[in-house]
């Protein structure tokens, strides 16, 4: 049996794998791709601002897709977040001063982590990111790195200085 | 012993760490508070699409719908089969197949040609039968056979006070003809003798004559030829019911009349009489002057075959009076 030679496909063959391709990216990876953008833009209206914008880039980059076949999910996931840290630094939710003034208003640490939300939302995109992508989806060093184009061990460092950085907001602030 | 500051960047199985944390309680404390930051930060519920990603993929036309992802399968098929067929089978069944094309196009041309060389025999044969088989209309002037006319006839105070744009229109038609037909006598004239200045002339059947008449009196002529025209039998070409009247137009007066044919040679010689009588007149009146139009007469005819329909017996005349 002979494997099938990918440069001998004729167009409407390659047009039909990349659209497959497409397809099973949507499946696989569409939700957390939003989860992503939701909890970054804490907006369900911008998010999917963000979301359908990073569907029409997957078309495109469906295309190049064989090529990253290994590495599916990040290559996906660092496209994602290409459009999405641009998008929330210049239209990304911020918490106003009162809202600010509310959070460190309440007096125990355990009230404070009911509101780690807010917490989260005082950190930079990326880092919030980061954070997500490190505890909530549980994704590998290797591929953190990648979508983020990090080291693996600053990555880590920087983990680690943001978890401090809520930890003393919630927990040395408090009167 | 470890410092403090870096125990937190040390993976979580490193065994350092491990004793650290078991030993510090500041330490302990502090990833105790982490655990919770990342357990609350686990336990948030995963937010999803609000809206069907399928179907607007579908919608925008990012990707496939299942109807032609089963179309594209099909033909994907189709053609390895074809293309598993053994290659000098598969070759040659190709040639034979474009050249069994390219033999009967070129066999259907010639027969093609034929075909409409036939047709438009038929045709033209069915167009001759057709002329054939034409009768000629009868003698009797119906009126539905002749050009209608949508303005009044004009009469004689209203010919001449009519503005010479309207008779230009009321002649417009006549004239395209006659001047058709000029030129085709222009293109006979040089052999023939139809076109001459005097002489017998025999009658045709369908036929055209023409008579230009030059004068010093266009107006006070139209009368004198009308009254000569009456009296031989002529009608108008446009109404046969009206009496024979000239129309005004720029550079002289036209009659446009049917005249029966044994008339024909009559009224030629009457208007070339009226025409020396006239120019016997207008010496006498002018006896001291040299007469201009010396070696030149003033009365020329023309006979030329009828383009259009004229009633048996008849034929078509166009008397034309111009200023001298």
């Amino acid at each position: 049996m002979v494997a099938p030679n990918p440069i001998s496909s004729s167009p409407t063959q390659s047009k039909s794998k990349d659209s497959f391709r497409l397809q099973q990216w949507i499946e696989k990876y569409a939700d957390l791709s939003y989860d992503l953008c939701e909890s970054v833009l804490w907006s369900p209206s911008t998010a999917n601002v963000v979301f359908k914008q990073t569907l029409q880039t997957w078309k495109s980059l469906a295309k190049n897709g064989e090529a990253f076949a290994k590495h599916e999910r990040a290559f996906v996931l660092s496209n994602t977040v290409s459009i999405l840290i641009p998008f929330a630094e210049k239209h990304g939710r911020k918490l106003n001063p009162s809202e600010q003034l509310m959070l460190d208003a309440n007096y125990s640490p355990k009230e404070r982590v009911d509101f780690l939300d807010s917490y989260l939302h005082r950190l930079s995109p990326r880092d919030q990111i980061l954070l997500l992508l490190f505890y909530r989806y549980q994704l590998p060093s290797s591929e953190i790195s990648t979508i983020l184009r990090e080291p693996e061990k600053s990555l880590e460092l920087h983990c680690t200085q943001i978890l401090e950085s809520l930890r003393s907001w919630i927990w040395e602030t408090s009167v | 012993m470890m410092d403090c500051a870096s125990i937190f960047s040390l993976p979580p199985e490193n065994k350092n760490r491990e004793r650290h944390l078991a030993t510090c309680s500041a330490c302990q404390r502090k990833h105790s508070q982490y655990q919770l930051i990342v357990s609350k930060i686990r336990q948030t519920p995963k937010k999803k699409p609000r809206f069907s990603v399928t179907d607007y993929v579908e919608k925008q036309g990012l990707g496939q719908t299942l109807k032609s992802r089963v179309q594209d399968w099909t033909l994907q098929l189709k053609v390895d089969k074809w293309s598993r067929v053994p290659l000098i089978l598969r070759t040659s069944l190709e040639v034979i197949a474009i050249s069994t094309l390219a033999l009967t196009a070129l066999s259907a041309v010639p027969r093609i040609k034929e075909y409409v060389e036939e047709k438009s025999k038929q045709n033209l044969s069915q167009e001759l039968a057709l002329i054939d088989s034409y009768e000629e209309p009868s003698p009797d002037f119906p009126a539905s056979l002749f050009r209608k006319r949508t303005t009044p006839e004009p009469t004689g105070e209203s010919l001449e006070n009519a503005p010479v744009s309207e008779a230009e229109e009321l002649n417009a038609a006549a004239d395209q003809d006659e001047f058709q037909d000029d030129a085709a006598l222009a293109e006979e004239g040089s052999n023939s003798d139809s076109a001459t200045t005097s002489g017998g002339a025999s009658t045709l059947t369908q036929e055209v004559w023409r008579f230009n008449l030059k004068t010093g009196t266009p107006r006070e002529t139209s009368q004198e030829v009308e009254t000569l025209l009456k009296k031989q039998g002529a009608r108008n070409t446009s109404n046969p019911q009206a009496q024979p009247q000239g129309l005004r137009v720029p550079g002289g007066i036209q009659f446009d009349l049917i005249v029966p044919s044994d008339q024909i040679l009559q009224v030629k010689n009457l208007l070339q009489a009226l025409v020396e009588t006239d120019e016997q007149a207008s010496e006498s009146r002018t006896n001291s002057e040299a007469r201009v139009e010396t070696g030149r007469t003033h009365f020329t005819w023309y006979r030329s075959p009828a383009k259009k329909r004229i009633p048996a017996g008849y034929s078509r005349v166009v008397i034309w009076l111009s200023q001298i």
